[in-house]
This record gives structure tokens, C-alpha cells and sequence, in this order.
């Protein structure tokens, strides 16, 4: 019988500590019957989400929660990222694959591409105001093979 | 940030002894090659294979690094697991970046 829960991480809002978060939900998300790779894809979503919320919706201030929920239910697991500082302007849209000149290093963003591995690498994505909180929501499905 | 260094024939050997290269050590890393190439370390084979995580703030610290040296010298990866490879094929950056298995043979490439 598959295994189903609810736990919550939370961290003060210092980078120093993600790793605290990220290597918590790997382990939970490999109890849970993913691969390595997906859980290290599930793993690098939330540290990006996490990340977002230390740097821009509190500025990289300390003292302040970022929580995770993670839920793991039968086909799935669902983590919620959630701060209570600035809400981020968010469009919905995928972000598009980064477009890579091999030849012109120059123009090569060093930074922006967090948003499009958290889309890349999780199966649903949605962001969210709830009274004072703002909600990062990252799904990933567990393969059924995997879940049975 | 703990690395290690070692000049051989002109190739700068640089070794990652975190286990992430994420947000937090990021600019350690991303400081340490700007110094190497000020230094006039053109030539750069970054040996990754203590590394088992890897997010956008290191693979940015890596490009850094890239766009330093220009056209003028060549940055290499060796030793870099699957799951940090798959990193490097989602972003693109193995396009960018000529990826070996063995840091030895990421070295020898750069010799040549």
C-alpha cells in the first residue's frame, strides 16, 4: 500500500539554510518511491522556489519563514513554498527553452534560469496570494508503476 | 567554498570539494575562477565529481566564469554525475560547455 502523509519544513529566510529544505525533500521524495533523478528534479524545484522567495520576496533579509508543505498522496506529491513577503509578479506562462550560441559566450545569461527548471522539472506549477501568504505550488507525479 | 587547484602544463585543474554547488556557494566558486583568470589561467578544467547537487546559482557561477575567459581560453567540465548532467542538457549549457566523464580526460583536452 502506497505510502500517504503531510509533513512541513520551515527554514528562516537564509540561503545558508536551503540546503536544509532540499536535502529533506529528496530523501522524502526517494521514500516515495522516485527515481533518483526525479528526485533530484523534484529537489532543485523547490530550492528554486525557495531561493525566490529568500531573494525576492524578502530581499535576502533574514528572519523571516519560508515553509514547504510537502504532501505525498497515492500518484503524486504536491509541495507548497510559501512566504509572507512580496508577492511576485507572476504570468503563468511557460517560460521558453534557453536559447544557447555556443559561439557568442558574451551574450550567455549568467542568472534566470530557475523558473524554467521548476517548470521543466516538476508537472504542475501555480503561484498564489492567500490573505497574507503567497504560495509557490509545485506538483510531481509519482510514474504508476512506480506508485502501485 | 573548499577547492582545490593544481596547475599542470597549463591547464588549471580546479576540484569542487562541496557536495552542493547551489546558492550559497555559488559565488565562492564564481570569485575563485575570475581570480584564476585575472591571473592569466586561460585554460580551465573544472573537476565536479565531489559534487552531487547542483542549482541555477551554480551553473550561473560556471557561466560566469565561460563569458570571463571569451574566445581567448576554454573552460571544461569533467566528472560531473547524471543527475548535474541532466542540469547541463535542460539549461543547453552542454553546447556550451565540452563535458567529460573523467576530469583527467577533461585536462588532456584542454592540452591538446
Amino acid at each position: 500500500m502506497p505510502q500517504t502523509g503531510t509533513i512541513t519544513l520551515t527554514i528562516d529566510s537564509r540561503i545558508d539554510h536551503v540546503f536544509l529544505v532540499g536535502s529533506a525533500v529528496n530523501k522524502i521524495c526517494t521514500a516515495a518511491a522516485l527515481s533518483e533523478q526525479e528526485a533530484y528534479e523534484a529537489e532543485v524545484s523547490v530550492v528554486e522556489a525557495v531561493n525566490n522567495a529568500i531573494e525576492h520576496a524578502y530581499d535576502n533579509r533574514a528572519g523571516h519563514p519560508v515553509e514547504v508543505v510537502v504532501t505525498v498522496d497515492n500518484d503524486r506529491i504536491v509541495f507548497q513554498v510559501c512566504d509572507w513577503g512580496r508577492t511576485l509578479e507572476w504570468t503563468g506562462e511557460r517560460p521558453p527553452a534557453p536559447i544557447v550560441n555556443a559561439d557568442d559566450t558574451a551574450s550567455l545569461p549568467e542568472g534566470g534560469r530557475g523558473l524554467f527548471i521548476m517548470y521543466a522539472f516538476t508537472d504542475a506549477i501555480d503561484y498564489r496570494r492567500r490573505g497574507a501568504k503567497n504560495v509557490l505550488t509545485l506538483v510531481k507525479h509519482v510514474p504508476r508503476a512506480q506508485a502501485a | 567554498m573548499e577547492l582545490e587547484q593544481q596547475l599542470e602544463n597549463g591547464v588549471m585543474r580546479l576540484k569542487v570539494l562541496e557536495r552542493r554547488l547551489d546558492a550559497r556557494t555559488a559565488a565562492g566558486l564564481k570569485d575563485k575562477m575570475a581570480e584564476l583568470i585575472q591571473a592569466g589561467n586561460w585554460r580551465i578544467a573544472l573537476d565536479l565529481s565531489q559534487v552531487q547537487f547542483v542549482d541555477s546559482s551554480g551553473l550561473g557561477a560556471i557561466v560566469s566564469a565561460r563569458k570571463q575567459l571569451g574566445s581567448n581560453g576554454d573552460l571544461v567540465i569533467g566528472g560531473a554525475c547524471d543527475t548535474l548532467l541532466s542540469m547541463f542538457k535542460l539549461t543547453r549549457l552542454d553546447k556550451v560547455f565540452r563535458i567529460f566523464n573523467q576530469t583527467d580526460d577533461a585536462v588532456a583536452a584542454l592540452r591538446q
